[in-house]
């Protein structure tokens, strides 16, 4: 990186930060710090937390501060913010570096609708440009670009799709698998300007509510932002229940062993915490490496990182 | 066999796609947030030429092509096969028509190439950047026309055809850029 591309990422980062600060200000969030190393690391298959082994103790780096964040939540019943570094190991990529920017936040008494408006609202402000926003569910967009309805697919179905659309030759593990990867090949390439994709389906619930939609569909309560095809937010109205989210916890490890990946602890302090109480809430974290990106109009995750993975 | 996973995929790699050679032309990693990650890859087919996009599931394997580069000394062709050989070790290689393919017009005796080999046997070949052959025929020469910048056909040794300033004649050598069949100058020593 020359110096003056490294100064210009620097001070469009600086400047961006100051962005987010001022908005959660006029609105009394707080801002937070919180751990990035922690005794567990995350159940989500999907996910992979970086192991530390020091000589006396071992941790994990965390790959959201969202545990940290809520069992916050359940001690101050305040809304929050945070800026920190998540880690996620085999991520590497255009869009992916392992340590990563986050920007994560809860709004106490926010509901689906009422958080999505706040993350456009940040988003936009953030941009500093007005962009066209396309709100979409993710049966809207599957009937649209594939006329299927991903709540009702079956596997043998998605797999024609796939073997006929995409250039993936292999065959998928399960509806939700094919799912994502028609969203990630069919999909997001035709997205334009801001899109809300809210409405998952509920196998997709990962750590949010579930509700049912206007046709009486269940649904999980999640969203995410993109802007122009690439996921910026991803955000929940929050699970508050302690015993569904052991059983959900449950569930991650037991797909990690049937995908042959270790099962990881379970956050037993988050589930106290949620015992004594998390308020009625909802939260949305950004990539601020991708924010930033999309704010210099570059491609690659590394021209935001001034050491990225291979050079740090 | 060895494999290679997903996470070792980087342009350059060779690898088998669809009992074919490829070599990884460009690795995308794909991942919603909370899901499956998937590599999207353009592959070049070495047989072929052609490109190829496939998708993998992150984590997947696929097996390792034994592709090697090396440079070896070009002999001489009988019309159907090119024989080239290895100045260190003096191993001989026979290569049909499809691996030289249009690198035939641009084989000298002795010139230094390099052929890709798959499984011991030649799969395609690079000439040298720069070659220096004869011309067999062109019209004849226009004496001092050198300074204008008019071209006509000529015809070298090896039966390729390139564009050549108007004052060369028969029997000189010249100097070709293999990569693009530009003329570049009169060989040094002719």
């Amino acid at each position: 990186m020359s110096r003056s591309i490294a100064l210009e990422v620097i001070r469009a980062r600086s400047n961006l930060y100051r962005l987010i600060r001022q908005y959660f200000e006029l609105s009394d969030v707080l801002e937070v710090e919180v751990p990035v190393i922690g005794s567990v690391g995350t159940t989500d298959p999907q996910i992979q937390s970086f192991r530390v082994c020091g000589d006396v103790s071992e941790a994990f780096l965390q790959t959201s501060p969202e545990f940290f964040l809520k069992r916050l939540l359940a001690e101050t019943h305040c809304s929050c913010f945070a800026i920190t570094k998540a880690f996620r190991d085999e991520e590497r990529g255009r869009r992916h570096n392992p340590e990563f920017s986050m920007l994560e936040w809860y709004r106490v008494g926010y509901e689906l609708e009422a958080i999505i408006q706040d993350c456009v609202d940040l988003v936009q402000q953030c941009l500093e440009t007005e962009k066209q926003v396309h709100y979409e569910t993710y049966s809207s967009v599957f009937e649209k670009h594939l006329n299927i309805d991903p709540h009702r697919a079956n596997l043998a179905d998605l797999q024609h799709l796939i073997s006929r659309r995409t250039s993936f030759s292999g065959s998928c593990d399960s509806v939700t698998e094919a799912l994502q990867l028609l969203l990630v090949s069919e999909i997001e390439p035709k997205m334009e300007g801001i899109t809300i994709l809210r409405d998952f389906p509920v196998e997709q619930v990962a750590l949010a509510q579930t509700g049912n939609d206007a046709s009486g569909q269940k649904i999980a309560k999640r969203f995410e932002l993109y802007l122009d095809g690439v996921e910026l937010a991803n955000g929940y109205q929050e699970l508050i229940d302690p015993v569904v989210q052991r059983a959900r916890f449950e569930q991650d490890n037991q797909l990690r062993q049937k995908t042959g990946k270790l099962p990881q602890p379970i956050d037993e302090k988050l589930l106290v915490a949620m015992e004594k109480g998390l308020p009625e809430c909802s939260g949305v974290s950004i990539g601020l490496d991708r924010l930033l990106m999309a704010k210099l109009g570059l491609e690659d995750i590394d021209s935001v990182i001034l050491f990225p993975w291979a050079d740090a | 066999m060895a494999t290679y996973s997903t996470n070792e995929f980087r342009s350059g790699l060779k690898v088998m796609l669809d009992g074919d050679p490829c070599a990884i032309v460009e690795n995308e990693f794909v991942k919603p947030g909370k899901g499956q990650a998937f590599n999207r890859v353009r592959l070049k087919n070495l047989k072929t030429g052609r490109t190829w996009e496939r998708t993998f599931k992150s984590g997947e394997s696929i097996e390792a092509a034994d592709v090697v580069d090396v440079e070896m000394q070009y002999l001489y062709t009988d019309g159907e096969f090119w024989s080239f050989m290895d100045p260190n070790t003096f191993d001989q290689k026979s290569a049909d028509k499809n691996a030289v393919s249009d690198a035939a017009q641009w084989l000298k005796e002795q010139d230094l190439c390099v052929v890709t080999l798959w499984n011991d046997a030649p799969l395609s070949v690079l000439p040298p950047n720069h070659v220096e052959l004869d011309i067999v025929d062109t019209d004849p020469g226009l004496r001092g026309d050198t300074a204008q910048g008019g071209t006509k056909p000529a015809t070298l040794s090896t039966g390729a055809v390139v564009k050549v300033p108007l004052f060369l004649e028969i029997g000189e050598v010249i100097k070709v850029d293999t990569r693009n069949g530009e003329y570049l100058s009169r060989a040094k020593d002719s």
